[in-house]
């Protein structure tokens, strides 16, 4: 049983280390949320108190809803096919025995690089002209997009990139998780007659689900958080195609140096990733065995 | 599990071997340009490998912008503050789960929350708080404001929670502190844990781009992200210095590749051993 | 037809680690045989290959008289239970039993009405919705077996099914599991590491070491007639007195002693080993061949005692009534008709004229 601390105790292991996390992160997030009801720009020291303002004006402006758009395409188009993928290259990596860490090793590699140095390679291989890629499409026939120029195209430029980085990530997670079941359930479901596909359907994704689940929360609040890559890539354009709320906020902030309103963006954020949070929670009631 | 035939297995094996190139053929793409005339780079003509290698592409990087400086930053401000970052996140994880006070389920409780904040969200006040600290453009400011690292305090509180409780309550009976319990006992059955919570640290801070970018404006202090994107922005898209630029690009991967290929299974195994997966 | 043979079944690792070698059995139809031996001999291989989960390096494998060597397990129509009963952790009983049938696409009434059954008939039925990390060993145990039985198959395979059940526990699921199987009609092979498992249960017992069958034989064979002192020490509890025959010396004195007439087998070449169960001996007080006594075991229904005899260990099975006291000198007195020779340095058993 603990015995109760006291309270030198309490300053050495509890309010000490806290400070960091009070003064660069809780304070830091209440006069966020303050400064969001006001229309502070930063040079000057005076400002005053907006109310809802900034809350009705991101409302009313076709910028915010194309990034709130952007947000969400980005975060469905990155996460599902780096869980996807991640698990089968899982389930494919869990049957090679001697090749296992060497393949592994190359698939995770991605992950430790820094994002902007990465970023600056693919930006040239993206280059419609002379970049590897259209070349590589070029010489198969296949149409060369101009995928950072293109409005339409720049977003999936930058959702290779995430998914690039990250697979690996995801599949080492999986692998663990694959480890982790009793050989003896694949042998009994053998014998009972499974294919490899029921195999897949009902043993191997039940059991992985926490895995996932914990996975689907990161990676969706990680792409929530993306910077570097659309920085590099396309600095939030073409035509606000790359914009997410964001980079929205960064913007607002560090260019516009609209505090009130680059704070009523990070409050949304804000509000997102708590709703993403309590949504996963609902969800793993009824999908994830523990 | 049943094993694969042997066709299967080779398939298979040359399936997982091509997604592994592609894996890592940007890296690859970037250390070959980095090695070509500009010419090469930008002709017409995709070229494999450089005719003549280009060392001196590197040397050439080196002039104009200072990268080993911004490296050695980098691994400054990286190691500093994992170590801080251990120290404290020590602290709070054995508050955490060794001992009793009020408040306490509350407190990790927040501390969870805390994680699924955006980052850049405190970034506007903090940025007034390390000025007001008059910690602007220096490397203390940066490690000052990143000494938080929920994850950290998640890996070393599932490491600590696995701790016998006897142990802790036979040296609590022998008059033992706290503090001599923590490092004395919990801290060295928890080497895995800290050094999986250090290599992901570690990796982040060193790559860290946004907030140093916002905090450091003059060139001795940049990190190597942020030194990196500057000289890119600075010699203009595709310019005649690309080559130049791929050879930065490979002087700022290079450090952590290399850490990478040494400890190799400390990196995988801080995935394995308790990643605290039931979250 | 046997429903299993195996003939000269060989299994190998990379060629160089040989596991079983020259497997020849036969197996009819509605027979309980029992695989038993101790750790690593090769029973639990031997079953894995039957099964379909480990291939065959050479010899055959005949089920129902066609070759299953490269036939796949969930083509084999065959049912296993394991050691570790191998439940799904994340469905209930009622799927975890009806799993077999779901993949083989069966009707979902058919489904029904089959589970429920089976579920009767291993009182499972309450269970129906729980989860396996609610239910107790003996439950875990039942549903495994359900699992198996739900499929309809002719033929069953059980890797130590009881191995982690306490005692009590094992010794009604062994009735219960000879009960079903007698119900269902079924051929069950069963392996075990547990000779009193093997006695009880089995119509043929075969036991292996190291890979090769030490003997197969009804579970009285095994125990009066032992192949080998392999086999002699393995089954029995306590295990056969053996005691060493030498050529020369006391050796034969003592055999002259124990056995009346012991000539056709004394006059063999080598050494050879008496052995005789301890139910089989007698203590007399003045007959036999002289004992000291050096431990008594008092268990209520029996009595064991422990002696030297000419320097050599022996235990045995007295009265309970009868009173002994350590130190004590008396004399053993062994049945002429219950004898076991071996031979002493291949262990093979030397068979009389009449065996």
């Amino acid at each position: 049983m603990n015995k109760k601390s006291s309270v030198l105790e309490l300053i050495v292991f509890v309010w000490i280390p806290l400070i960091p996390l009070i003064v660069f992160w809780i304070v830091p997030l209440l006069v966020t949320v303050w400064l969001s009801f006001t229309d502070w720009d930063y040079i000057r020291p005076q400002f005053d108190y907006v109310g809802l303002e900034n809350y009705v004006g991101l409302i009313t402006d076709v910028a915010f809803f194309q990034a709130m758009g952007n947000t969400i395409l980005f975060a469905l188009a990155t996460v599902i096919p780096i869980l996807f993928l991640g698990f089968i290259f899982a389930v494919g990596l869990n049957r090679l025995r001697k090749t296992k860490n060497i393949v592994q090793s190359l698939m995770f590699a991605p992950w430790i690089t820094p994002m902007i140095g990465m970023s600056i390679v693919w930006s040239w291989m993206f280059d419609a002209r002379v970049g590897p890629i259209n070349q590589f499409l070029g010489g198969l026939g296949l149409p060369q997009p101009d995928w950072l120029t293109d409005s339409n195209m720049a977003i999936w430029a930058v959702v290779i990139v995430t998914v690039w980085k990250n697979i690996g990530w995801a599949m080492l997670f999986f692998s663990d998780a694959l480890s982790k079941i009793p050989s003896a359930l694949f042998e009994v479901s053998d014998v009972e007659g499974a294919s490899r596909w029921h195999r897949v359907r009902y043993i191997l994704i039940p059991l992985v689900s926490p895995t996932s689940l914990f996975l689907f929360i990161i990676l969706t609040l990680d792409s929530l958080q993306a910077y570097d890559q659309i920085n590099v890539l396309t600095q939030g354009g073409p035509a606000g195609s790359t914009r997410t709320l964001l980079y929205l906020y960064y913007e607002l902030a560090f260019q516009s140096f609209n505090m009130g309103a680059a704070t009523a963006v990070a409050v949304l954020i804000l509000i997102i990733s708590a709703m993403l949070a309590l949504f996963s929670m609902k969800i793993s009631k009824k999908y994830v065995f523990y | 599990m049943q094993k694969a035939n042997q066709t299967e297995k080779w398939l298979l094996f040359l399936i997982l071997t091509a997604i592994g190139i592609f894996m890592v053929f940007p890296m690859v793409w970037m250390m070959l340009s980095s090695l070509k005339t500009t010419e090469e780079v930008l002709g017409s003509t995709m070229t494999l490998l450089p005719r003549d290698p280009q060392w001196g592409n590197y040397s050439g990087a080196l002039e104009l912008a200072p990268f080993l400086n911004y490296i050695w930053n980098s691994l400054f401000t990286a190691t500093t503050i994992v170590i801080v970052q251990l120290f404290l996140s020590s602290l709070l994880a054995y508050a955490l789960t060794q001992m009793a006070f009020r408040g306490r389920q509350t407190l990790f409780t927040v501390i969870l929350a805390t994680y699924m904040l955006p980052a850049a969200a405190t970034y506007v006040p903090s940025y007034v708080i390390i000025s007001r600290m008059d910690l602007m453009d220096t490397l203390a400011g940066l490690i000052v404001s990143n000494l938080v690292n929920v994850f950290t305090i998640f890996l070393l509180r599932q490491n600590f929670l696995k701790i016998p409780k006897e142990l802790i309550e036979a040296a609590r009976a022998d008059g033992s502190s706290e503090w001599r319990i923590l490092w004395e006992i919990v801290v060295p059955m928890s080497r895995n844990a800290l050094i999986n919570a250090s290599i992901l640290s570690f990796i982040g801070n060193f790559n860290n781009y946004l907030w140093p970018s916002l905090i450091t404006n003059s060139e001795e202090n940049y990190l190597i992200s942020v030194g990196l994107n500057r000289f890119f922005n600075s010699q203009g898209a595709f310019g005649d210095t690309f080559p130049l630029i791929m050879a930065a690009t490979v002087i700022s991967v290079f450090p952590l590749i290399l850490i990478y290929v040494l400890l190799q299974k400390h990196f995988i195994g801080t995935i394995s051993s308790g990643s605290g997966v039931k979250g | 037809m046997p429903i299993i043979q195996l003939t000269d079944i060989r299994k190998s690792y990379d060629e160089r680690v040989t596991v079983i070698d020259g497997f020849n059995l036969a197996i009819e139809k509605g027979e309980f045989v029992v695989f038993l031996g101790p750790s690593g001999c090769g029973k639990s291989t031997t079953l894995r290959m039957i099964a379909g989960l480990e291939p065959i390096t050479s010899g055959d494998l005949f089920i129902k008289g066609q070759r299953q060597n490269d036939i796949p397990a969930k083509n084999r129509d065959i049912a296993m239970v394991f050691q570790s009963y191998a439940l799904y952790p994340h469905m209930t009983v009622y799927q975890n039993i009806g799993f077999g049938l779901k993949v083989r696409k069966v009707d979902k009434k058919v489904i029904r009405e089959k589970v429920t059954k089976v579920a009767e008939m291993l009182n499972l039925t309450p269970y129906l919705d729980r989860k396996p990390k609610d239910l107790s060993g003996g439950q875990m145990q039942r549903v495994a077996l359900g699992r198996a039985i739900v499929r309809d198959t002719d033929i069953f395979l059980m890797d130590e099914p009881l191995s982690n059940l306490d005692a009590k526990l094992r010794t009604t699921m062994r009735e219960e599991i000879v009960l079903l199987h007698r119900e269902l009609g079924a051929t069950t092979i069963f392996v075990t590491h547990d000779q009193t498992e093997a006695m009880t249960m089995g119509d043929k017992i075969v036991i292996l070491d190291g890979g090769k069958i030490q003997q197969v034989g009804s579970p009285m064979e095994i125990y009066n007639y032992p192949a080998n002192m392999f086999v002699a020490s393995f089954i029995g509890s306590p295990a056969m007195n053996l005691l060493s025959i030498e050529q020369e010396n006391a050796g034969h004195s003592l055999a002259k002693q124990l056995v009346a007439s012991s000539a056709s087998v004394l006059g063999q070449e080598g050494d050879l080993m008496l052995g005789i169960r301890p139910e089989d001996c007698r203590i007399n007080s003045d007959d036999g061949c002289p004992m000291e006594i050096t431990f008594i075991e008092e268990l209520g229904a029996d009595q064991f005692v422990h002696g030297m005899v000419a320097g050599q260990k022996v235990i045995v099975r007295e009265l309970p009534e009868k009173r002994y006291a350590i130190g004590q000198k008396v004399h053993l007195k062994i049945n002429p008709s219950k004898i076991s020779w071996f031979n002493k340095t291949s262990g093979e058993r030397v068979r009389l004229a009449n065996e």
